[in-house]
């Protein structure tokens, strides 16, 4: 009993944070799925998605280099507007809406990265957490926005949100970082920041290639979430355990047979899954040691690379087959460029 | 029916429009974004401070400031060593 509390006291800010990251995703997904079916769907998760991923680092940068606004009720009272943006009934103001509540949501994201690391003693489980809570949120607001629950009750994720990230954030403005080292010495910093950002875009598309036909009852995208964040919560367990290379070599192998064949086997496809998702944190542990000063700007890059990874999904659809062999060929490219790049 | 052909080339037309300025601003703000990421990364990097109007003229100030207590300094240790 003693040591769990130890554990949980010792991981208290990835714990603060991963209930602030579910409530965003809740908020977020919901509004997402508000006006869905729409002719417009595409356009506006393109929209979202753009402010949500892209300026993250930039916005990182400038909360480490001015510690004294309140960024987290700044990036909460954003979504809050943006709720009321989205579901007032003027249809011009949806897209504004969408903006407001990218930015908000990008803020949020920054200030769990920065207050994580800045925790972490060097240990990349907590922001592996932070990371993880999306999933839950996702569920959570996806369920709301398709069953048209009032919006209303998304003042509670916003209110838990804003007290969470209010607990948390002397970690925020901290201004020392503890130092993060899993990459190979001689690749130059622009390789294995090229290497951690092509990685992570591809992981992003390949999780929109991923074939999951088993999927038609809300219990089983629950279950595909959960698994999902599960993934990403051992990844950075692991990391610590046993190291960056040995978690990226095996995860991104044993993954491909799952993914492969698990279109129509749930079972067999939450397993790939599940090791597909523990990669997240080893990138961003790749750019916290390139990027040893700015936890902000290493986690915009890996947000980033998420947004350029989802472009092709907006545009283009393959075929079953076309993407199992873009999955084998696309995974073990990154097996290959991960075992190269981070430190045996 | 002219009318509503028309109408139909006018709306297509305004979509095309402000589509196209959506497209054009997004990939404006992209740039922009991806710029700013690109020179705050290399300074993180390089480690060396960007050498801004700002900057520079701090540092102008600084050294001036310097060299102004360094001259008032002087003769003041001078004549403490001379005590």
């Amino acid at each position: 009993m003693k040591t769990a509390m130890k554990k949980i006291r010792r991981n208290i800010t990835g714990i603060e944070y991963f209930i602030v990251h579910a409530c965003v995703e809740t908020i977020c997904f919901y509004l997402l799925r508000l006006h869905y079916p729409l002719l417009l769907a595409g356009t506006i998760a393109f929209v979202y998605d753009f402010f949500a991923f892209l300026p993250q680092g930039i916005i990182g940068k400038f909360i480490e280099s001015h510690k004294k606004l309140p960024y987290e009720t700044i990036g909460n009272l954003l979504m809050l507007g943006a709720i009321f943006l989205v579901a007032s009934p003027v249809h011009a103001l949806h897209i504004s809406g969408y903006v407001v509540l990218g930015i908000g949501n990008a803020i949020m994201h920054e200030c769990g990265a920065i207050a994580t690391v800045t925790e972490s003693r060097g240990k990349i489980f907590q922001s592996a957490l932070f990371v993880s809570g999306g999933g839950v949120g996702i569920v959570i607001g996806q369920t709301m926005g398709i069953n048209q629950v009032p919006w209303q009750w998304l003042i509670i994720p916003a209110v838990l949100s804003e007290a969470c990230a209010l607990a948390a954030r002397k970690s925020v403005r901290k201004g020392t970082y503890p130092t993060f080292d899993v990459v190979e010495r001689k690749f130059s910093p622009w390789t294995i920041l090229l290497v951690a950002f092509l990685v992570t875009a591809v992981r992003s598309y390949l999780g929109y290639a991923i074939p999951i036909s088993w999927n038609k009852e809300l219990w089983q995208t629950i279950l595909l979430f959960g698994i999902m964040g599960l993934g990403k919560a051992l990844g950075g367990y692991f990391v610590d355990r046993i190291g960056a290379w040995k978690t990226a070599v095996f995860s991104t192998l044993a993954a491909i047979p799952f993914l492969i064949f698990g279109d129509k086997i749930m079972v067999v496809s939450v397993i790939g899954v599940f090791f597909f998702s523990m990669t997240m944190s080893i990138t961003f542990a790749m750019c916290l040691s390139i990027l040893k000063s700015s936890p902000g700007l290493a986690f915009g890059v890996t947000t980033a690379a998420l947004f350029i990874g989802l472009i092709p999904a907006f545009f283009v659809r393959f075929g079953l087959l076309t993407n199992a062999i873009l999955i084998v060929i696309l995974s073990i490219a990154c097996c290959v460029l991960l075992s190269k790049t981070l430190k045996k | 029916m002219t009318e509503y052909v028309l109408l139909d080339v006018g709306m297509g037309g305004l979509v095309v429009l402000f589509g196209g300025a959506a497209v054009v601003i997004f990939i404006v703000v992209a740039v922009i974004i991806v710029r700013v990421s690109i020179k705050a990364i290399k300074k993180e990097i390089t480690g060396k401070p960007e050498m801004t109007l700002g900057s520079l003229m701090e540092g102008m100030a600084e050294e001036a400031i310097r060299k102004q207590s360094q001259s008032e300094n002087t003769p003041r240790e001078n004549s403490h060593e001379e005590n």
